[in-house]
C-alpha cells in the first residue's frame, strides 16, 4: 500500500509543477483535473473515503469552471495584452523575475523545514469521536456522525457559504436574460456519443446520488457528495444541450428554504442539547431518520446550489 | 441561548429576502434589530453575574465570569462551545448597536433586497466570530464574512470597485490557506480544537515545538488587522466608491476589531510562546506610516481609511506597551474608534452625496450649508484627536499612562500625525458653501444616527470612567495632574499641527509621490512571505 | 522521521509553497486563480496526513472491526476537510466570475496592466 501512495504522492507533485510550466490555458486546466483526481485517490488511500469522493466531485466541477468561464483564452498564449505594452514587458528580464522569487521562497521554505516540529500527534480526541461515535449519534460512519451530530454548527455556515456564493454570483454577472437558440444545434449536441453517454448515464447519476445520500451514514458518502452527483446531471445536461427550461428564480427560492429547514431542524434537535427526542425504544430508529432526513436536506441543498451555479456560468458564457 | 445569537439575524437576512414586498418588510428589519439590541444587553447584564464552574475553562482577561453554552451537550472536548465573557459581551453589544444605526441610515437609500439580507447575514457571521471559541470555527466564519464583505464593498457597480474587491477577496483567501495550515499544526499537537483546552495542553510541549502554529497564525492575523507590510488591502476595501456609506462605517468600525479580537484570544492561547514587543514595534510602525499616507490622498473616504490603519497601530500598541492601564485603555479605545469612525463615515456620505464629489479640496462650507451633518462631523473629529473631555482623549491618557521619555514622544508623534489628518479633514466645514442647497434636502433618516453618535463621543468622555466600569468591570481614575498635562500637550500639538498643515503639507510634493505606492495582488503576497520569515526569525533565533 | 510517515506531510508543505511560489511569480491571473485552488488541496493534505501511519483503515464500521485504534482514521480531520474542500469551490466560483468581469473592463489577463490602468483611473 505504501509504495502506491509514493507513485501517487509523486505523480501529483508533477502534475502540480506542470500546471506551472505549461503555457496554453487548455493544458493547465488539464493538468489541474489530473492533480484533483490524483490527489483524491491520495486520500482514498491515506483512509479517507469521504474525502476523496468530495475532492474528485469538487475537482471535477472546478475544472467544468475552469473550461466554461475560460473557453475564449484557448486559442491564444500566455498572457493578452496590448503591442505598445508588448514592447514594455520585454524588457524587463526574464531571469530576475524567476530566480529571485525562487531563491526567496527556498529560504523561506527551508526555515519552515528547520523548525518543522516532530511526528508527535496527541490522538486523544479522535479515541473519545471512534469509541463513542455510535452511542452518542447513531450510524456506522463516524464522518457523517461528526458533521452532522458534534460539529453541526460548522456545516450550517458551510452550506450558508454556498447560498451567498449563488447569490453573489448572481449580483455579479451583469446578464440577466438568456437567448435560446432555436433551431440551429451545436457541435455537441449532434455528437451521438454525447447524446449516448447522456441517456445511458443519467438514471444511473441520480441513482447513485440517491444512493450515497441515503447511505452516508452506513458507509462512506452523505449529504455533500451525492448531491454532487445529483448536480451533474443537471449540469451536463446543460452543457450538452443548451436547453435552458428550469426556473432559475424557483430553484433559488427552494435552496433558500430548504437552508431554512436545515437551520430549523438544527435548532430544535442538536442545539437543544440532545438527540434524544423519543422514549428508549424509538431511540436507534430515531437516529437514522434523524440522519438520513438532514442528509438528504443537506443534498438536495448542496445539488440545487450548484445547478444554479451552473446555470450561471453557462448562461454568461454563451452570451 | 447564545447560538440565537448567531442564528437569528441570518433567518431574520433570508426571510427578508425571500418575503421582500414592501416598506413593511424594511420595518420588520428594524423592529427585528432592535430586539436583538435588547436581547444583546440582557445579555451582557447576564454575563457580568455568572461565574465559570469548570476548571479547565477559564473566562477570559477581565475576571472569571462569564455564560458558557456546549452546543448538543457534549463535553467542551468534543462539541463546539460559544463562550461569552466580559470582552465578548461588549462587542456583541457593540455590533447589535452599529447595525442598528447602519439599518436606520439605509432607510430610505438602499432599496434592495440583497442589501438586506446580506446586512443581516454579515451580522450573523460577525456575532459567531465573537462567541466562538474554536479555531475551525474562525476559518469558517471568516470565509463566510470575507464573502459577504465582497459582494457588499461591489453593491454600487462602480467602474473602480471590481480591481478593489478581487484584490480584497484574493489576498484573504491566500491568508486563509496559512491560517489553515497553522491550525493543523495546532491541532495536531494540541489534540483538540477548543482555544482554552489547547493553552493548558500547549503548556506540555517544548517551546521550539510551537514556533510554527504561533508565526502562521500570527501571519493571518496581522493581515486580517491591516497592520504593516500588509495593509493595502483596507483603502482599496473601506475606501472604494462602490461601496455603500453604512458598510464603509461598519467595515471600519466593527469588522477589522474581529480581527484584533481575535489577536487577543490567540495571544492568550499562545502564552508560552508570545512575543509582545514585536508587535509593539509593528504597531507604532503602522501608526506612523498610516498618518502619513493618509495626509497624502485627496478622496475623503481614502483619508479616513488609511487614518483607520494607523489607529489600529495605536490599538496594537496599546496592547503590547504592558503600562498599568494600557490595556484597558486599549479596550476602550477599539470602542470609541468605532463610534467616531463610523460617524465620519456616514457623514462622508451624506456629504459627498449633496456636493457630488468626494475630493477635500472641492468640498467647502458644510456648517453653513447642512449645520447638523457639520456639527455631528466636529464632535467626531474632536473625538479622534483627543480633544479634552471627549472620549478619545480617555482612551489616548490610558494608553499613554505610565510611559516615561523615548515612548511617550513617539505616542505623542502619533497623536500629532492623528490631529494633522485632521485639520486636513475638517478643511471641508468652513468657509462658504460651494453648492446650492436647496436642491438636495437630507434625509432625516440619515440625520438621526450621526447626531446619536456624535453626542456619544462627547458623553463617551465626560463619562468615560462610568462607561469602563460598567463595560469592563474595571475601576480607573483619571489623575487631574496628569490629566492637565495632557490637556496642554493637546493644545501645543493643535497649533502645531495647524502650523505644520498649512506651511508644509498643502505643497509637499514628497507627498505626492506617497499617493502613488500601491502594492498590487502579487505584492501582498510577497509581504505575506517577507513578515512570515521575519517574524519566524525573529521569534526562532532571537528568543 | 520515519518512512511512511513523514513523507505525506513534507509532500504537502512542499506543494503549499511551490504554489506560493507561483503565486508570486504569475503575472497572468488565470495562474494566479487556478494556483489558490492547489494551495487549498495541498493544506487539506497537510491536515489528512495527521496521524497516518502506513496501515490505516476509514473509520466506518464495517472496516473498523478488528483494528486496534492506531490503525484507524481521524474522522475529525476527514469532516472538518470536507468543509474546507466545498469552501474552497464556493470561492474559485466567485473569483472566477470577478476575473472575468474584470476582463470585460479592462481587456487584458496581466495583473501589472492591470494595477497600470486603474492606477491612471
Amino acid at each position: 500500500m505504501i509504495n502506491i501512495l509514493y507513485i501517487m504522492l509523486f505523480l501529483w507533485m508533477l502534475s502540480g509543477v506542470l500546471v506551472l510550466i505549461e503555457k496554453k490555458v487548455l493544458s493547465m486546466i488539464i493538468w489541474f483535473f489530473i492533480f484533483s483526481l490524483v490527489g483524491a485517490f491520495a486520500f482514498f488511500l491515506l483512509g479517507s473515503p469521504d474525502v476523496a469522493m468530495a475532492e474528485a466531485a469538487i475537482g471535477a466541477f472546478s475544472t467544468i469552471v475552469f473550461i466554461v468561464c475560460f473557453e475564449k483564452f484557448f486559442k491564444l498564449r500566455d498572457i493578452i495584452q496590448i503591442k505598445a505594452e508588448e514592447e514594455e514587458i520585454k524588457k524587463e528580464n526574464k531571469i530576475k523575475r524567476f530566480i529571485i522569487p525562487c531563491i526567496f521562497v527556498l529560504i523561506l521554505g527551508s526555515m519552515f523545514i528547520y523548525f518543522l516540529p516532530p511526528e508527535t500527534t496527541n490522538s486523544y480526541l479522535k479515541e473519545l469521536y471512534i469509541t463513542r461515535f455510535m452511542s452518542d449519534i447513531g450510524g456506522e460512519n463516524a464522518v457523517t456522525s461528526i458533521y452532522l451530530g458534534y460539529r453541526l454548527y460548522d456545516t450550517l455556515f458551510e452550506a450558508l457559504m454556498l447560498v451567498i456564493a449563488v447569490v453573489a454570483i448572481t449580483h455579479m454577472s451583469y446578464t440577466d436574460k438568456i437567448q435560446i437558440k432555436e433551431g440551429e444545434r451545436s457541435e455537441i449536441e449532434k455528437s451521438n456519443i454525447a447524446n449516448l453517454l447522456l441517456r445511458a448515464l443519467a438514471p444511473m447519476a441520480i441513482l447513485f446520488g440517491i444512493y450515497v445520500i441515503a447511505n452516508g451514514f452506513l458507509t462512506a458518502g452523505g449529504g455533500f457528495q451525492g448531491g454532487l452527483a445529483i448536480a451533474s446531471f443537471f449540469i451536463c445536461r446543460f452543457l450538452i444541450y443548451d436547453v435552458y427550461d428550469l426556473d432559475m428564480k424557483k430553484i433559488n427560492k427552494l435552496e433558500e428554504l430548504v437552508f431554512i429547514l436545515i437551520v430549523v431542524v438544527a435548532a430544535v434537535t442538536v442545539f437543544q442539547g440532545t438527540l434524544y427526542l423519543f422514549p428508549e425504544q424509538y431511540t436507534a430508529m430515531t437516529r437514522n431518520i434523524y440522519l438520513i432526513f438532514m442528509n438528504a436536506l443537506v443534498g438536495l441543498k448542496v445539488a440545487c446550489g450548484f445547478i444554479i451555479l451552473f446555470y450561471r456560468y453557462v448562461a454568461i458564457e454563451r452570451n | 441561548m447564545l447560538v440565537y445569537f448567531v442564528i437569528v439575524p441570518i433567518i431574520v437576512g433570508l426571510i427578508l429576502y425571500l418575503l421582500y414586498k414592501s416598506t413593511l418588510v424594511r420595518i420588520f428589519a428594524v423592529i427585528a434589530q432592535l430586539g436583538l439590541v435588547i436581547a444583546s444587553v440582557y445579555m451582557f447584564i447576564q454575563a457580568r453575574a455568572f461565574t465559570v464552574y469548570e476548571g479547565a475553562i477559564k473566562g477570559g482577561f477581565l475576571g472569571e465570569s462569564g455564560i458558557i453554552e456546549r452546543i448538543g451537550g457534549y463535553e467542551s472536548v468534543m462539541g463546539i462551545t460559544l463562550m461569552a465573557d466580559t470582552l465578548s459581551a461588549v462587542f456583541i453589544m457593540l455590533t447589535a448597536f452599529f447595525f442598528l444605526i447602519g439599518v436606520i441610515y439605509s432607510f430610505n437609500e438602499q432599496k434592495k433586497p440583497l442589501f438586506w439580507m446580506l446586512m443581516f447575514i454579515w451580522q450573523g457571521a460577525l456575532m459567531g466570530i465573537f462567541l466562538t471559541s474554536d479555531f475551525f470555527n474562525i476559518f469558517v466564519l471568516m470565509e463566510v464574512a470575507t464573502l459577504i464583505v465582497t459582494v457588499l464593498i461591489l453593491f454600487e457597480r462602480a467602474k473602480r470597485s471590481m480591481y478593489d474587491g478581487l484584490i480584497y477577496f484574493m489576498a484573504n483567501v491566500v491568508i486563509m490557506q496559512f491560517y489553515l495550515l497553522g491550525a493543523g499544526y495546532l491541532y495536531r499537537y494540541t489534540g483538540t480544537l477548543s482555544l482554552y483546552i489547547a493553552n493548558e495542553q500547549l503548556k506540555f510541549i517544548e517551546r521550539e515545538y510551537i514556533i510554527l502554529p504561533y508565526v502562521l497564525i500570527m501571519t493571518f492575523i496581522v493581515l486580517k488587522s491591516a497592520l504593516v507590510p500588509m495593509f493595502s488591502w483596507l483603502p482599496k476595501a473601506h475606501g472604494t466608491p462602490g461601496a455603500p456609506s453604512s458598510v464603509s462605517a461598519i467595515l471600519s468600525g466593527l469588522h477589522i476589531k474581529s480581527a484584533v479580537y481575535l489577536f487577543l484570544r490567540f495571544q492568550y492561547t499562545f502564552e508560552v510562546v508570545a512575543v509582545p514587543e514585536f508587535f509593539l514595534a509593528i504597531g507604532i510602525i503602522t501608526a506612523i506610516v498610516g498618518f502619513i499616507m493618509a495626509l497624502a490622498q485627496s478622496d475623503a473616504k481614502l483619508v479616513l481609511a488609511y487614518h483607520t490603519i494607523s489607529q489600529i497601530g495605536l490599538i496594537f500598541t496599546g496592547f503590547n506597551i504592558g503600562g498599568p492601564y494600557s490595556y484597558i485603555g486599549s479596550l476602550y479605545h477599539m470602542v470609541n474608534h468605532a463610534i467616531f469612525k463610523s460617524t465620519l463615515f456616514l457623514a462622508t456620505g451624506i456629504i459627498s452625496y449633496a456636493y457630488g464629489t468626494r475630493t477635500i479640496y472641492d468640498i467647502k462650507g458644510v456648517f453653513k450649508s447642512m449645520p447638523l451633518v457639520g456639527t455631528a462631523t466636529l464632535l467626531a473629529i474632536f473625538g479622534i484627536t483627543g480633544t479634552p473631555i471627549f472620549n478619545g482623549s480617555i482612551s489616548k491618557y490610558f494608553i499613554m499612562s505610565g510611559q516615561q521619555g523615548i515612548m511617550q514622544y513617539i505616542l505623542i508623534f502619533m497623536s500629532l500625525g492623528t490631529i494633522i489628518s485632521f485639520v486636513k479633514f475638517s478643511t471641508m466645514l468652513w468657509g462658504k458653501p460651494n453648492i446650492n442647497i436647496e436642491t438636495k434636502k437630507v434625509d432625516i433618516a440619515q440625520q438621526i444616527p450621526i447626531l446619536l453618535l456624535g453626542s456619544l463621543c462627547f458623553l463617551g468622555g465626560v463619562f468615560g470612567q462610568q462607561f469602563i466600569l460598567f463595560m469592563f468591570n474595571t475601576e480607573l481614575s483619571v489623575n487631574p495632574a496628569g490629566y492637565l498635562e495632557k490637556i496642554i500637550i493637546f493644545f501645543i500639538s493643535l497649533v502645531v499641527g495647524i502650523l505644520i498643515y498649512k506651511y508644509y503639507i498643502k505643497k509637499s510634493k514628497l507627498l505626492k509621490r506617497v499617493k502613488q505606492i500601491d502594492l498590487g495582488f502579487r505584492g501582498i503576497c510577497i509581504a505575506m512571505g517577507i513578515f512570515f520569515g521575519i517574524m519566524l526569525i525573529y521569534v526562532g533565533f532571537l528568543q | 522521521m520515519t518512512i511512511g510517515f513523514g513523507i505525506v506531510e513534507l509532500v504537502s508543505i512542499i506543494m503549499f509553497f511551490f504554489s506560493y511560489y507561483a503565486i508570486i511569480v504569475s503575472r497572468n491571473m488565470i495562474k494566479s486563480i487556478i494556483f489558490m485552488s492547489i494551495m487549498e488541496v495541498s493544506v487539506v493534505m497537510f491536515w489528512l496526513s495527521i496521524g497516518f501511519n502506513g496501515n490505516i483503515v476509514p473509520p466506518i464500521l464495517q472496516s473498523m472491526e478488528g483494528h486496534s485504534i492506531e490503525n484507524i482514521g481521524d474522522p475529525l480531520t476527514q469532516g472538518l476537510m470536507i468543509t474546507a474542500i466545498v469552501i474552497g469551490l464556493s470561492v474559485t466560483a466567485v473569483n472566477t466570475i470577478m476575473f472575468l468581469t474584470l476582463y470585460r473592463k479592462y481587456k487584458t489577463t496581466d495583473w501589472d496592466i492591470v494595477k497600470k490602468r486603474q492606477m491612471a483611473g
